[in-house]
C-alpha cells in the first residue's frame, strides 16, 4: 500500500525477535501502543514480549484492514460531501465478511489472538475473538465444549455430581 | 514443532468473564460453568434471559421438555424428572402450571423445570371439572392467577371463575367473574383486567375486595371475531388485537394503551402506533414485554408472534411481518422465560 513519506513508521518487535514496520496510524489501533506513543512521542521501536510473530502479524493484518476501511469511508465522505447510506452499508458488510473470514482459525490461534488483543488492547479484535469463542460454546454440552477447546475435565466426582443433581439437563446436547 | 498448546482452561478470569457475558442464553451460561474448575469459578451474573419457545408436550411419561432458543437457534432438551406424569397448562412467570390426576382429584403445582423446584398448590373444590383458559402472574412471581371455566359435574352449570393463589402459603382466593370473559387478561397490583366478550367493555376487578373497580369503554363492540391480549409493557397497559385466523401477509395488530384518566375524565383506550423501545413476545394466550436495548440484536418496537401456524417478527412501524424458523409445529406452543432460581 502506498504511503506518503511524511507518515511515521513504527517498528514492533515480537517475542521471538521478528520486526514489523507499520505506520503509526496502524500501530495506534492498539490502545496499549497508542498510550506508549502519547507518553513518549519519539519512540519508534516497541518490543512486545508477550506476542509471537505469527500472532503479531495477524493482529497487524486486522489493524491494517480496519484502518484502510475507515480511510476509504472518510475519503468517500470528503469526495461527495456526505457518504451515501447504501455505500456505507455495503462497506460495513464487506468488513464484516472480512472479519468472519479472518476468524477462520483453529482454537489455539483463537486463544492466542484473544490474549494478544487483550494485551495490546485492540477493542474491535477483542470483541470479535470473544464473540467467536462464545459462538463455539453455544448449544454444546460440557463434553462437546471440552472436545472443541481441548480442555481436560478436572472437576471432582463430587462437583460433577452436584452439577448433575442441580441441573441434569446441562449435560444433554442441544439439537 | 508447532506453536505451544494454549490452554483454554488457563485463560485469565477477566477474559473468561468476557466470554461468559457473550452467552445470552441461560442454557449456555449453565453449561459454561460445568466445563472445568476454572470456568466453574468465573463469577458472572446470569444473562437477562429472553423467552424460549416451549413445545407442547403430549406425553406425560417423557421427563424431557423441548425448548427452542431464538438467541442461539438451538433446541434445548430440559430433563426434569419431577415433570413425569404431569400435564402442563402453561407458563406462569418462570414456573409451569401443572396438574396430575390422582385418586383424590386434581393435584396442582407450579414447577420450575430448570431447577426442579416445585410449589404445591392447594386443591380446588371437589366435584368440579376445570380447564384453565388463562394463566398469569404478577411481576414479583409471588402470585399466580388463573381464570378458568369450571363445570359442575352434577349440575351442568358453567361458570367462569378466577382463582388467585399465593405462592408460599396455602391461600386460595376464588370467585366468579362478573361478565363473560374471552381471551386477553392481565393481572397487576392486585387488579385483574379482562374484557367482557359480549359488550367489549374492559373490566377491572380488585382481587382482594372482589369488587369491580372501574370499567373502560369498548374499542370495538364485538370481540368474537378478534383475538386480543392485554400486556404490561414499559409501565403501560397495552391492548392488542388482530382479526382471527389470518395469514402472515394479512397480519395486522391494533394497539392501544390504557389512559387511566384523572378527575372527571374516565379511563379510556388510546390508539398508539409505537411501543417505543419495547419488544413483545406474544403467543395464542399471553404476552410479555422486554426492553429491546437490554438485548443485542433484538429489534425494538416489534412483536415476536407465535401463532398457531407460524412464528414471525412483526414490525409495528411498517406493519411488515417476517416469518422466522421454529422447529416446533402445531398449536399450544408457548413462550416461556426460564430462570435458574
Amino acid at each position: 500500500m502506498a504511503r506518503s513519506s511524511t507518515e511515521n513508521m513504527i517498528t514492533l518487535m515480537s517475542s521471538d525477535g521478528e520486526e514489523f514496520m507499520v505506520t503509526e496510524k496502524v500501530a495506534r489501533e492498539c490502545t496499549t501502543i497508542r498510550n506508549m506513543l502519547e507518553d513518549d512521542c519519539v519512540i519508534t521501536n516497541i518490543p512486545l514480549p508477550n506476542v509471537t510473530s505469527d500472532i503479531l502479524s495477524m493482529v497487524i493484518e486486522y489493524c491494517m484492514e480496519h484502518v484502510a476501511a475507515a480511510e476509504k469511508a472518510a475519503a468517500e465522505t470528503a469526495e461527495k460531501g456526505s457518504s451515501s447510506a447504501p455505500a456505507a452499508a455495503k462497506a460495513n458488510k464487506d468488513l464484516e465478511e472480512w472479519d468472519k473470514a479472518f476468524m477462520n482459525v483453529d482454537v489455539y490461534t483463537l486463544c492466542d489472538l484473544i490474549l494478544a488483543a487483550n494485551y495490546l488492547n485492540v477493542s474491535g479484535l477483542l470483541d470479535l475473538t470473544i464473540q467467536t469463542a462464545a459462538n463455539l460454546i453455544k448449544g454444546k454440552s460440557p463434553e462437546q465444549i471440552r472436545k472443541t477447546f481441548h480442555i481436560q475435565n478436572d472437576l471432582s466426582l463430587e462437583e460433577e455430581e452436584k452439577i448433575r443433581s442441580q441441573t441434569p439437563w446441562a449435560f444433554e446436547k442441544s439439537e | 514443532m508447532g506453536k505451544p498448546a494454549r490452554d483454554w482452561s488457563d485463560l485469565p478470569p477477566e477474559i473468561l468473564h468476557l466470554i461468559c457475558m457473550k452467552l445470552p442464553d441461560i442454557y449456555d451460561f449453565t453449561v459454561f460453568h460445568s466445563v472445568c474448575k476454572t470456568w466453574r469459578s468465573i463469577e458472572c451474573d446470569p444473562p437477562l434471559q429472553l423467552p424460549w419457545i416451549l413445545e407442547h408436550r403430549t406425553m406425560c411419561d417423557d421427563p424431557a421438555l423441548s425448548c427452542y432458543s431464538l438467541t442461539s437457534e438451538k433446541i434445548h432438551k430440559i430433563t426434569c424428572p419431577r415433570s413425569l406424569g404431569k400435564c402442563f397448562l402453561g407458563p406462569s412467570y418462570h414456573y409451569l402450571l401443572t396438574y396430575r390426576v390422582t385418586k383424590a382429584g386434581y393435584s396442582w403445582s407450579l414447577l420450575n423445570p430448570l431447577t426442579g423446584n416445585e410449589v404445591h398448590l392447594p386443591s380446588l373444590e371437589e366435584d368440579m371439572m376445570y380447564w384453565v383458559e388463562w394463566i398469569g402472574s404478577d411481576k414479583s412471581g409471588e402470585h399466580v392467577v388463573f381464570s378458568e371455566i369450571s363445570h359442575h359435574s352434577r349440575g351442568y352449570n358453567w361458570s367462569n371463575t378466577i382463582v388467585l393463589r399465593q405462592i408460599g402459603d396455602h391461600n386460595t382466593v376464588q370467585f366468579p367473574l362478573e361478565g363473560s370473559s374471552g381471551n386477553g387478561k392481565l393481572y397487576r397490583n392486585e387488579e385483574f383486567f379482562f374484557i367482557d366478550v359480549i359488550t367489549g367493555v374492559t373490566k377491572v376487578m380488585n382481587i382482594r375486595t372482589q369488587k369491580l373497580v372501574y370499567e373502560v369503554p369498548p374499542i370495538v363492540r364485538s370481540h368474537y371475531d378478534r383475538q386480543f391480549w392485554m400486556v404490561e409493557s414499559g409501565g403501560e397497559i397495552l391492548h392488542l388485537s388482530k382479526t382471527r385466523g389470518v395469514n402472515l401477509d394479512d397480519l395486522h395488530f391494533d394497539i392501544y394503551r390504557l389512559d387511566l384518566g384523572s378527575g372527571k375524565r374516565r379511563a379510556c383506550w388510546v390508539k398508539i402506533d409505537s411501543i417505543g423501545d419495547q419488544v413483545l413476545f406474544l403467543d395464542e394466550h399471553r404476552g410479555v414485554s422486554f426492553c429491546a436495548s437490554d438485548y443485542e440484536g433484538l429489534g425494538e418496537n416489534c412483536i415476536y408472534f407465535l401463532a398457531k401456524l407460524f412464528l414471525c417478527k412483526y414490525d409495528i412501524k411498517d406493519g411488515a411481518a417476517k416469518e422466522l424458523h421454529c422447529p416446533f409445529v402445531g398449536k399450544d406452543r408457548t413462550w416461556f422465560t426460564p430462570r435458574l432460581y
